[in-house]
């Protein structure tokens, strides 16, 4: 094995020799630049393999003395990671940066080679001036690589970070000094041993010297303005390699050191300033415009988090491997998206509008390395985080939970602000990557690939190996991602095989019914969900070519959700959805602002079951089966949380105000899909991981409150409201959105009643629910599509056009509005059945009042679109596409059988419940009449009951009276006048204004403030907050200054 | 009772409540021509309006859904009375109440509203929606005082069977629930009155304004079909209130005279008050009947 000090000597070796070199010609120093690192990446990572498998790290004693007198390194694992990153990178961005530079000097290799042989030195070392010496030669060579660029503020901030780097260079020397004089000895080991022995008043102030020094090294908050500052002014590829290197050196550097800190008060003091530094950071980069210093201030808090988590890996309460994952995650991904700031030149937000229309790969490693930032799953971060959470809540620490998830949350914010404008259609002025060079883009594919087949292999880990359908999908998704010559109706294609393989396949594979239990069911749900969106694919076309892709993507997370039995498990799902979801969402065509909002939401409310889960992984939980074990204040913690983070993602009343512009704006496809599954998937997870947490009852001045009782109150509410709301709308998208949430609002009540009967209730409207409003959501983008317009008013009398899409809407709001004989009858009567059974009496009426007024919305429907007058610009109109007139007649087949032989679903729903339950709750008397304690209904005799009315009134009106003529469209008692054209005659717009003006009072929304008023201060605390950095070196000295003095104060001198 | 008496019963039962339906309206017109000082078309008018319909010489439709209309309008009003047992404990009169319980009724009240407001919709004409507009509102409105008093005197019984609600009231009239749970009494009455569109409830064909609301387009056996529709979901609404309110019937007189009762409460109330708004309507509905249903509704919750 190759001495690893050699990764060292040949480097600094060679950046003596690379001038005289260069004579040879600018190619040959440039090879021999690059045989260089190449040299040292494959001897670190060839050590890496070997430590991996056992063998013994490298002690090196330098100049023949032993330490404490020589110098001596130390190579062991996690050396060697870093150092193998140090070198990938810098190789990287060496080919990288032979495109970028202004002005190609070898200075400039030169000094690319002292970086990295100051970042390994740092790594390596374990003598305490030694990591001066090397601080030293970092902080050189940054200045230096900074300055090359011409522009004015590339100077300027080099100058200052060289400033501030200078005062901390005094501090580290005086602190080292010191120690030195106090122990005798600069071997950190040593040092670290004789300490506890020194007595000596003053120790604190010394250690509190080198701690500031460092701090002000990795540039944590407050003195992190020069930092931001260098990434708004220098090149972005210098950038790259100084996280990749210098970055990850310092923090390793201060990792070794922190040995030397003994005590909680600096665990605390460290972790206080790293945690204010992520969450401090994060929230000024919200108000940023400009994309890179908006990557600095992440840079900044990334760090942050990982100085935050460097106590609680000393003290071993988060695992080295946490630390590990979070640290990869943000070299590949900040240097990846620097790479690619630099590729795009965009300076500004809007620039990035449609950023790279003209290459697959660099969009999904934008894509792909933006999520990985935000420590969204498959990518290293999100496990990392994952196992850091888990370290606290297992410990004292975990209160501090709570900002690191709202750090992360703002750190949502800015980055999906910034993905927002990438995903706007491109248009004129997107830029793209032009001509560039592989080489340029090696980096940047490379870092993205690492990251995203990592991700894939530990979410592999967790669903099961690679051959779960789950993982199987989203490869397919993956797939047809990145493989541009497969045409998109080829992607509805694939999707439609491979959904209705798998359903076949659950259906065949023998062990009963699929639906006998929940996660069964809900998988037949989504597949079930898929199947007719990738049939209406066929007929009704997508304006996005990645829409396939992320279905396949999007379903695949889904049923890794449903299926995983680990908490872990189910929430890598969850926040895989989230994104693809979101990408989906964003993908219409005013899509993007919509999908913000969609993404934030989701986010907060993935943000609250990831607190739940954690409130569980505390108590030593970690399967989902093993919730039930939770009791006292942990579960009710646990529960409300999780409950909350549900509630949230079903839009319940007053958090519900993404819901209807994303359910509107998403591509016409999409909005079932939302609506059906997706909406469930919470559903599915009130069911599953909130269901099995026994939270207790609280104590009131009004008695017993069950928690469950007020989340019935939430959905009973939200059914309400939104029922309400959606009578008002005028667009037909977003009144069946309305509807949508209000209609999952009866779910979650009907999933609170926590009885089987609520239970069949709940499942059998979750079915329903899709069913019909797959089919409303279909049948009107059909017409979207033939017709151009949502707006109820430019439509009308397109019965006569389009009677498919008709009979589909009128069989859709049957069902929905719960008017015997449909299915959705059924529906409402286990409800009410289950409601009263239960005692909850004013909710029952509640939700009567609120499935009533359900009707208006239902009539507004059909009425305003099919019925009424047609307008002459529609009178050639065709009806829809046939494969999509076919995913509705599949649905309708679905509403049909559900109503004639409800039986179909409530048997296997008698045996899930159950077995959750122990009880079934309903019960079939002669074969036929479903009876509860409470009441009983024939669903066969009332649907042959309303077939024989219907018989012989039609033939009353048929063979009755005079024979009947239909007359013409504007044949109508007019009052002796001749009618207006239809325009003025199809009564649509403000259709229920008495109701709004009756309404009015409670109707002024409340949430839509309240929610703007939050953005609105989160801006100005991030917009007063940016003005702390004036870009003023003196003003960044004093912080250094009353930093210290505050640490000072807080007790840690003395 | 085997199936065919049964239906051969409850075809005459329907036909009686289409006779009495139409001889209530009849009444009615009389009753409101004495206190506006005329004398008044016959008790009989509404059948003579009947064969004046069938038997016209032309017909007209604007399209399937002017057929569906009269055909869901017809199929409310005789479904749901065939939904409701007019006498307890005489098979032949209760109908088919056993294929569904009183949330079958409730939701079989709306199967005509929808269905007319759908036929009339296609005829294009503005009259029909502008008054189904209002007709739905109200509806929705008075729905939430009477669902509340169902829930009190379903908590109350512990069914939503109307055979053990009428039992439950057995044994003298202090048992009916409109002395039991005289709140709950309260806000069904009031929601009665919106149910039957009479004064003041009856913007919805609003005569001067738009003509007759939503049957605008409708002529010859299309508007038979709506008359039949109209009486026998008057009396089954009637049936309904007396099964839920008045301890229900042991005979077919008692049940007459409950029945006139009840529906000459709107008859009284409509004589005397003006027409609302529909937003007043709403408002109304929305207002002290509500208090008096969630009132009925807490009274039951605190004799648990």
């Amino acid at each position: 094995m190759v001495n690893p000090i050699l990764l060292i000597a040949v480097s600094l070796g060679v950046a003596f020799l690379l001038p005289v070199v260069d004579r040879l010609g600018r190619g040959v120093s440039r090879t021999v630049h690059l045989l260089t690192l190449a040299f040292g990446m494959l001897v670190s990572f060839r050590w890496l393999a070997a430590l991996a498998a056992g063998a013994q790290p490298a002690r090196i004693i330098t100049g023949g003395w032993p330490p404490p007198l020589g110098i001596n390194l130390f190579f062991g694992p996690l050396e060697a990671a870093l150092a193998a990153l140090a070198f990938t990178t810098a190789l990287v961005a060496a080919l990288y940066l032979a495109h970028h530079e202004q002005v190609p000097t070898v200075k400039s290799l030169v000094i690319q080679l002292v970086l990295v042989v100051g970042a390994v030195g740092l790594i390596m070392t374990r003598d305490l001036f030694n990591t001066f010496v090397f601080l030293e030669i970092t902080g050189i060579g940054t200045y230096a690589i900074l300055s090359f660029g011409r522009e004015r503020e590339s100077l300027e901030s080099g100058f200052k970070y060289m400033a501030l780097g200078s005062v901390a260079s005094i501090f580290i020397l005086l602190g080292v000094a010191f120690l030195y004089k106090l122990t005798g000895t600069l071997n950190l080991d040593d040092m670290a041993g004789r300490l506890p022995a020194v007595a000596v008043a003053g120790v604190g102030t010394v250690l509190l010297l080198l701690l500031v020094g460092l701090m002000a090294e990795l540039k944590l908050f407050p003195l992190n303005g020069p930092a931001i500052d260098i990434y708004d002014g220098g090149e972005p590829g210098v950038m790259a390699l100084l996280v990749g290197t210098t970055v990850n050196a310092v923090l390793f550097t201060f990792f070794k050191v922190l040995s030397l800190y003994r005590g909680d008060a600096w665990a605390l003091a460290v972790s206080t300033v790293g945690m204010v530094t992520f969450v401090v950071a994060n929230l000024l980069a919200i108000r940023q415009t400009r994309v890179r210093r908006m990557l600095g201030y992440s840079s900044s808090a990334q760090l942050g988090l990982l100085v935050f988590l460097l106590p609680f890996v000393r003290g071993e309460v988060v695992l080295m491997s946490a630390m590990a994952l979070l640290l990869l995650n943000h070299t590949l991904a900040k240097a990846g998206l620097l790479w690619l700031a630099g590729l795009h030149g965009g300076e500004r937000l809007e620039d990035w509008r449609g950023a790279f229309p003209d290459s697959v790969a660099l969009r999904v490693s934008l894509g792909a390395l933006i999520l990985a930032m935000v420590g969204m799953p498959p990518f290293p971060g999100f496990w990392g985080k994952w196992q850091a959470l888990v370290g606290l809540a297992r410990s004292d620490a975990w209160p501090w939970i709570v900002p690191l998830l709202v750090g992360s949350l703002l750190e949502l914010v800015y980055y999906f602000g910034w993905y927002r404008h990438i995903l706007e259609p491109a248009g004129e002025g997107s830029r793209g990557a032009g001509r560039a060079a592989f080489a340029e883009v090696a980096g940047i594919l490379l870092f993205a690939g690492t990251a995203l087949a990592l991700g894939v292999r530990m979410t592999a880990g967790i669903w099961g190996g690679p051959a779960s359908p789950a993982l199987l999908l989203g490869l397919v998704g993956l797939v047809l991602l990145l493989v541009r010559a497969i045409p998109v109706k080829a992607g509805a294609a694939v999707s439609l095989a491979a959904t209705a393989w798998i359903l076949v396949r659950m259906f065949l594979s023998g062990g009963g019914c699929p639906l006998w239990n929940v996660q069964g069911f809900f998988v037949v749900v989504t597949l079930g969900g898929a199947l007719v969106i990738s049939l209406a694919g066929l007929g009704l076309p997508v304006e996005r070519r990645s829409f396939w892709g992320l279905f396949l993507i999007l379903v695949g997370s889904i049923l890794g959700l449903i299926t995983s039995p680990s908490l872990l498990g189910f929430f890598v799902g969850w926040e895989l959805m989230t994104w693809s979801s979101y990408l989906l969402v964003s993908q219409g065509r005013k899509g993007t602002r919509p999908g913000f909002l969609y993404m934030l939401f989701s986010g907060a409310a993935g943000f609250l079951i990831l607190g739940g889960l954690m409130v569980a992984e505390g108590a030593g939980v970690d399967a989902i089966g093993g919730l039930v074990q939770l009791g006292g204040g942990a579960a009710l913690a646990a529960w409300t949380l999780v409950a909350a983070g549900f509630a949230v993602k079903v839009a319940s009343l007053g958090v519900h105000i993404w819901a209807p512009d994303a359910y509107a704006e998403s591509p016409d496809l999409f909005t079932p899909f939302l609506s059906g599954v997706i909406s469930k998937i919470p559903i599915f997870g009130l069911a599953v991981v909130a269901a099995r947490i026994a939270a207790p009852s609280l104590h009131t001045v009004a008695g017993a409150l069950e928690p469950v009782h007020v989340l019935a109150w939430v959905g009973g509410l939200t059914a309400f409201g939104m029922t309400l709301l959606a009578v008002f709308q005028e667009d037909a998208k977003r009144l069946l959105a309305y509807s949508s949430v209000g209609q999952v609002g009866y779910i979650v009540a009907a999933l609170a009643i926590m009885s089987p009967l609520g239970w069949t209730a709940g499942l059998w409207h979750v079915v329903n629910h899709l069913l019909f409003k797959g089919l409303l959501f279909l049948a009107v983008a059909g017409v979207v599509y033939r017709t151009g317009t949502r707006r109820f008013a430019d439509m009308g009398g397109l019965i006569t056009r389009m009677p498919v899409s008709f009979v589909s809407v009128l069989i859709g709001i049957i069902a929905l509005s719960g008017v015997p004989p449909l299915s959705g009858f059924a529906g409402k009567w286990l409800l009410y059945e289950a409601l009263m059974e239960r005692g909850w009496l004013l909710l029952t009426a509640a939700l009567m009042f609120a499935s009533v007024i359900a009707f208006l919305y239902c009539f507004r429907l059909i009425h305003s679109i099919f019925l009424g007058q047609l307008k002459p610009e529609h009178r050639e109109l065709r009806e829809a596409p046939p494969a999509l007139l076919a995913a509705q007649v599949l649905l309708m087949a679905g509403i049909m059988v559900l109503s004639v032989w409800p039986q179909a679903l409530l048997d296997p729903l008698q045996r899930l419940v159950g077995a959750t339950f122990g009880a079934a709750g309903l019960e079939l008397e002669g074969a036929l009449t479903l009876t509860t304690s409470f009441g009983y209904f024939n669903a066969v005799a009332i649907m042959t009951l309303v077939a024989v009315l219907f018989v012989v009134l039609l033939a009353f009106l048929l063979f009755a009276g005079p024979r009947s003529k239909k007359i013409r469209q504007l044949d109508i008692v007019y009052a002796a006048e001749v009618p207006p054209p239809p325009e003025e005659l199809h009564y649509a717009w403000a259709f229920f204004k008495p109701y709004e003006r009756a309404f009015a009072p409670i109707l002024r929304s409340a949430a839509t403030a309240f929610w703007k008023g939050v953005g609105e201060v989160t801006g100005a605390l991030g917009e007063a907050g940016r003005r702390i950095y004036t870009g003023d070196a003196q003003t960044y000295m004093l912080y250094a200054m009353l930093f210290i003095l505050v640490l000072a104060g807080l007790g840690l001198a003395g | 009772m085997p199936l065919l008496p049964k239906i051969l019963w409850s075809l005459v039962g329907v036909l009686g409540a289409l006779a009495y339906g139409l001889a209530i309206g009849g009444i009615i017109r009389k009753v409101m021509a004495r206190i506006q000082g005329r004398i008044g078309p016959p008790v009989w008018q509404p059948y003579l309006d009947l064969g004046k319909n069938l038997s016209l010489r032309t017909a007209t439709h604007h399209g399937v859904m002017s057929f569906i209309a009269p055909i869901f309008r017809a199929g409310g009003g005789i479904g749901l009375y065939l939904l409701i047992p007019v006498v307890v404990g005489v098979p032949a009169l209760e109908n088919f109440s056993f294929s569904g319980d009183l949330l079958m009724a409730m939701y079989f009240m709306f199967f005509g509203s929808l269905g007319m407001a759908l036929g009339a919709a296609e005829a294009g004409h503005p009259h029909s929606p502008i008054g189904i507009s209002r007709g739905l509102s109200q509806m929705t409105a008075y729905e939430l005082p009477f669902a509340l008093a169902v829930v009190a005197l379903v908590a109350q019984t512990g069914s939503f069977s109307i055979h053990e609600i009428v039992a439950a009231q057995q044994g003298g009239w202090l048992h009916w629930n409109l002395i039991q749970n005289p709140l709950a009494a309260v806000a069904a009455f009031l929601a009665f009155l919106g149910m039957n569109m009479y004064a003041p409830f009856n913007i919805v064909g609003a005569p001067q304004e738009i003509p007759v609301g939503p049957p605008t387009e409708f002529n010859s056996q299309f508007l038979s079909l709506l008359m039949v529709g109209r009486a026998t979901f008057a009396v089954a609404k009637m049936v309904l209130y007396m099964d839920l309110f008045l301890g229900g019937a042991t005979s077919l007189p008692e049940a007459f005279v409950k029945t006139f009762l009840i529906y000459f409460w709107s008859v009284f109330v409509g004589a005397v008050f003006p027409r609302f708004r529909t937003e007043q309507a709403i408002r109304f509905f929305l207002g002290w009947p509500t208090v008096a249903g969630v009132a009925g509704v807490l009274l039951v919750m605190l004799n648990r």
